[in-house]
C-alpha cells in the first residue's frame, strides 16, 4: 500500500481523536485485502474483521450519542 | 502481490485481419521490452487493437449483435469459426485469454485457459487480475490518441479512477460499504434505532426509577407508622389487661370464664373437623348418592371384570406364528386381531374399575340412608357446641364489661386501643395498595410495586438495546468517516504528487512548451488551458500514465496505436526517448510513415539490441511479398506475411500509404 494512503488513513484517524490502533487494524486489513491474502468474499474473515474494528473505535458518553441529526424511527409506542 | 503483467503474444484467425501470431517471449528473458508491430494501413490495425481490448476487457461490448460479430469474418472466407487469442504472463505464469467467433449463428463467446484450473467457458482469469482485466481499466493500457483525449476530456472519471484502482483505494470504498453492511446486520430486528427513541427509552427508565423510589418510600414510611401503632397497642393491652387483672376476684372470674369459652371453642373446631371429613363422602351428602353408587357397583359385578386383561392377550396373540386353535395366522389375520384388540379392556383399566368396586364396597354401607343420618346428627351436635361456645364467650365479655363498667381509666385504655386498631386498620389498607398486580394504569396511578418493578426492567432492557444500537451507529458512522476522510485525502495526495512528477516528464518532453497538468478532478485538469493540440494531449497523457504506472509495485503492459504519429517531428524524439522508460513491456502498433524522426532516437534511447521489430501485411504487393520471402524469420499464411527483423520493419513501405 502506498505511503500516502497510510498516511492518509493515520491523519484521518487522529482526526476522528480515536486511537492508532484503530489505523493500525484499518491499514493491515487494507493490505491484506489489497495484495490478495484476503478477501471480503470470505464471510467469516470479513466479520472478525468488522467486528474487531467495531470494538476499537470508542464512543463518548451514551448521553452525546442523542445529539445525532438522524430523524426518528417509526419506532413502537412504549406501553404506559 | 504485486502483480507483473505481460503480453506474451496474441494470434488471429479467419478473422478480418491477415491470419497470424505474433510472439513477444524472449528466450529465457521474459518478454521483449519494446515491441513494435508495423502494420500498414488496411492490414487490420484497429480490428486487431479492438480484439485486444476485448479479450482483456472480458466484456463482449453491448454494440456487439449478430451483425457486428459477422462483420469480423474474413471477407470471402468459407470458414464458419474464428479465434482471437490472446496469451498473457502473470508472475511467469501463463494465462491465456481466447474470443471465438461463430458467424453462422452471430455469437462470440469467451474461454480462460490457466495451468492450475485447465479450459474454462467464460471469463475467469485469476482473481489478482480482473481489476486490471476490465474493459475501463484495459483503454488505460491498451491506449490510443481517442483514449488520450479522454483523459483530459471533462465528463470523463477515468483518469481518477485509473488512481484509484492501481492505488487500491477502491479497497477502501468497499471497506466503508461493508462497515454500513455489518451494522444493519447487528440491528436487524430492533425497533428503535433513532435518537429520539433514546431520549424517550431513557426519561422513562427515569421516570419509573422515581416512581419505585416514591412508591418504596411510602411504604416504608407506612410500614414503620403501622409498627410503631401495633408496638403501642401491644403495650396498652397489657396495661389493660394487668389492670383488669389487678383484682384477684375479677381475675379469678373472668380466667374461669375465658377457660370455659376456651374448651367450648376447642369442641366446636373437633366437631367441624369431622363434619368435613365425613361431607367428603357423597353418601354421606344424600341418601340418592349411595344408592347410585351401590348400583354402579352391582352394575361392574354383573359384567364381571375379567381378572386378566383381554387387550394384552389379543396383542400378543397376533405376534404369535397361530392361533389357540392351532390356525397359522396369517398378516391378515394378525392385522384384524391387532384392530379388533382395542375393544377390550386394558390392565390399567380392569385394575381401576376394580378398584372403584373395591372402595364402593367399603365406603356405602348396605343401609343406604346411615350416612346421611349419621351426617345430620353430627350437624346438629355442631350446631349446639357453637351456641353454647358463643354463650361462654359472651359470659365471659359480660364478666369484663362489669369489671370495666366501674372503673373509667379501663373504659379510656380499651377507647384507645379501639382508635389504635382503626388507625392500623387504615394503615393496612393503605399498605395494600403496594401489593396490587393492576397493571392496567399508568405508570403515576399505578401503585404495585412488583408491577412498577417489573416495568423498570422492561424499560431498563429496551434502553440498553438502543443504547447498544446507538453505539454501533456512532462507531459505523466513525468508521464511515475515517475511511472517506483517508479515501479523499490519499486521492489529493497521490493526484497532487502524480500531477508533479507527470509535469517534470512533460518538461522533459516539451522543453519549449508551458503545458502543465494543474490537478487530477475526474479528469486531467490542465493549467490555465482547456486543452492541448494532439501531440500534446498524447505527450501528457503519455507523462501522466507513465508516472502512474511508475509509482505502483504492479507491473503492466503498455499497447499503444501510432504513438508518435500524431506528435509534431520536433516532439516525437523525445517522446521516443520517454517510451523504454514508461514500463517493462511496451508493444507499439505503427505504420512506416511514423518512422520518421521517432525511430532513430528510440533506438539510441532503447538500444537496439532490445526491440522486437515485427510487419505484418495482406498479401497483394508481389515485390513486398518476395522481399519478404527472402527473410529467415518470417511465416506465412493464406492472407499474410508476418516478418520479424529491424532490416524488414526500416525497408518496409507500402504505396498506400506513400
Amino acid at each position: 500500500m502506498e505511503p500516502e494512503i497510510r498516511q492518509s488513513i493515520e491523519s484521518a484517524v487522529e482526526a476522528a481523536d480515536q486511537k492508532p490502533a484503530l489505523a493500525r487494524k484499518l491499514i493491515a486489513w487494507c493490505e491484506s485485502l489489497s495484495d490478495g491474502r484476503e478477501s471480503l468474499e470470505d464471510r467469516d474473515s470479513t466479520l472478525r474483521h468488522l467486528a474487531d474494528l467495531y470494538e476499537t473505535v470508542a464512543v463518548p458518553d451514551s448521553e452525546d450519542l442523542s445529539s445525532s441529526s438522524d430523524v426518528d424511527s417509526s419506532e413502537e409506542l412504549d406501553p404506559v | 502481490m504485486a502483480v507483473e503483467l505481460r503480453i506474451a503474444g496474441w494470434k488471429a484467425e479467419n478473422l478480418r485481419c491477415p491470419d497470424h501470431q505474433v510472439n513477444f517471449e524472449r528466450s529465457g528473458q521474459g518478454v521483449w521490452p519494446l515491441a513494435l508491430v508495423q502494420m500498414p494501413n488496411g492490414t487490420g490495425k484497429t480490428t486487431t487493437l479492438d480484439l485486444l481490448r476485448v479479450a482483456l476487457g472480458g466484456r463482449l461490448p453491448e454494440s456487439w449483435n449478430a451483425q457486428r460479430v459477422r462483420q469480423f469474418r474474413k471477407k470471402g472466407s468459407p470458414e464458419s469459426k474464428g479465434v482471437f487469442e490472446v496469451v498473457l504472463l502473470q508472475n511467469g505464469r501463463r494465462v491465456t485469454l481466447r474470443l471465438s467467433f461463430d458467424f453462422d449463428e452471430g455469437s462470440c463467446r469467451f474461454t480462460t485457459t490457466l495451468p492450475s484450473s485447465g479450459q474454462k467457458v467464460g471469463f475467469s482469469p485469476p482473481a489478482e487480475l480482473r481489476r486490471f482485466l476490465r474493459p475501463d481499466f484495459v483503454n488505460l493500457f491498451v491506449f490510443d490518441g481517442e483514449l488520450a483525449e479522454r483523459l483530459l476530456q471533462q465528463g470523463h472519471t477515468n483518469a481518477e479512477e485509473a488512481i484509484e484502482d492501481l492505488f487500491q483505494l477502491k479497497v477502501l470504498k468497499s471497506v466503508a460499504a461493508r462497515v454500513g453492511e455489518y451494522w444493519e446486520q447487528q440491528v436487524e430486528g430492533q425497533s428503535a434505532t433513532e435518537s429520539r427513541g433514546l431520549s424517550r427509552r431513557r426519561n422513562r427508565v427515569q421516570l419509573l426509577r422515581g416512581r419505585l423510589l416514591e412508591l418504596r418510600g411510602e411504604q416504608r414510611r407506612l410500614s414503620e407508622a403501622r409498627a410503631r401503632l401495633d408496638g403501642e397497642l401491644q403495650a396498652r393491652r397489657t396495661k389493660y389487661e394487668d389492670d383488669l387483672h389487678a383484682q384477684d376476684s375479677v381475675r379469678d372470674r373472668i380466667f374461669a370464664s375465658a377457660e370455659a369459652a376456651r374448651e367450648a371453642e376447642a369442641r366446636v373446631q373437633s366437631t367441624a373437623g369431622q363434619v368435613l371429613r365425613d361431607m367428603t363422602n357423597p353418601a354421606a351428602l344424600s341418601w340418592r348418592f349411595a344408592n347410585a353408587m351401590i348400583e354402579l357397583k352391582n352394575g361392574f359385578d354383573r359384567v364381571q371384570l375379567p381378572e386378566t386383561a383381554a387387550r394384552e392377550f389379543f396383542e400378543e396373540l397376533a405376534e404369535e406364528e397361530s392361533c389357540v386353535c392351532g390356525r397359522p395366522l396369517d398378516p391378515e389375520s394378525r392385522d384384524a386381531l391387532r384392530a379388533r384388540a382395542g375393544r377390550y379392556l386394558g390392565s390399567e383399566e380392569v385394575a381401576l374399575l376394580n378398584s372403584i368396586k373395591s372402595d364402593v364396597a367399603l365406603l356405602v354401607s348396605a343401609d343406604h340412608h346411615f350416612h346421611e343420618r349419621q351426617l345430620v346428627d353430627k350437624l346438629e351436635a355442631l350446631d349446639r357446641l357453637i351456641t353454647d361456645a358463643e354463650r361462654l364467650k359472651t359470659e365471659r365479655d359480660a364478666e369484663e364489661e362489669s369489671a370495666v363498667r366501674v372503673r373509667p381509666e379501663l373504659q379510656r385504655a380499651r377507647e384507645e386501643m379501639a382508635g389504635l386498631e382503626e388507625s392500623i386498620r387504615a394503615l393496612d389498607r393503605d399498605l395494600e395498595k403496594f401489593d396490587s398486580a393492576d397493571d392496567s394504569a399508568g405508570d403515576q396511578s399505578t401503585f404495585g410495586i412488583k408491577i412498577i418493578e417489573r416495568r423498570l426492567k422492561d424499560a431498563e432492557e429496551k434502553l440498553a438495546q438502543i443504547t447498544n444500537t446507538l453505539q454501533l451507529r456512532w462507531k459505523r458512522d466513525a468508521l464511515r468517516t475515517i475511511l472517506e476522510e483517508s479515501i479523499r485525502t490519499a486521492r489529493r495526495r497521490l493526484g497532487e504528487e502524480i500531477c508533479r512528477e507527470a509535469n517534470e516528464r512533460i518538461a522533459a518532453l516539451m522543453p519549449n512548451n508551458s503545458i502543465k497538468i494543474d490537478s487530477v478532478r475526474q479528469c486531467l485538469q490542465l493549467k490555465d488551458q482547456d486543452g492541448g493540440s494532439v501531440g500534446e494531449t498524447l505527450s501528457v497523457a503519455y507523462a501522466f500514465l507513465s508516472t502512474l504506472f511508475n509509482r505502483t509495485e504492479h507491473q503492466l503492459p503498455f499497447v499503444v496505436d501510432s504513438p508518435a504519429n500524431p506528435i509534431d517531428l520536433r516532439v516525437r524524439a523525445s517522446v521516443a526517448a520517454l517510451i523504454p522508460k514508461l514500463t517493462r513491456q511496451f508493444i507499439a502498433f505503427t505504420i512506416s510513415s511514423e518512422r520518421d524522426g521517432f525511430l532513430d532516437p528510440l533506438e539510441a534511447s532503447a538500444g537496439a539490441g532490445h526491440i522486437k521489430y515485427v510487419t505484418i501485411f495482406r498479401k497483394g504487393d508481389r515485390v513486398q511479398e518476395a522481399t519478404a520471402r527472402r527473410e529467415p524469420q518470417r511465416a506465412e499464411t493464406s492472407d499474410g506475411l508476418l516478418v520479424e527483423g529491424r532490416d524488414f520493419f526500416r525497408g518496409f513501405h507500402l504505396e498506400s500509404e506513400g
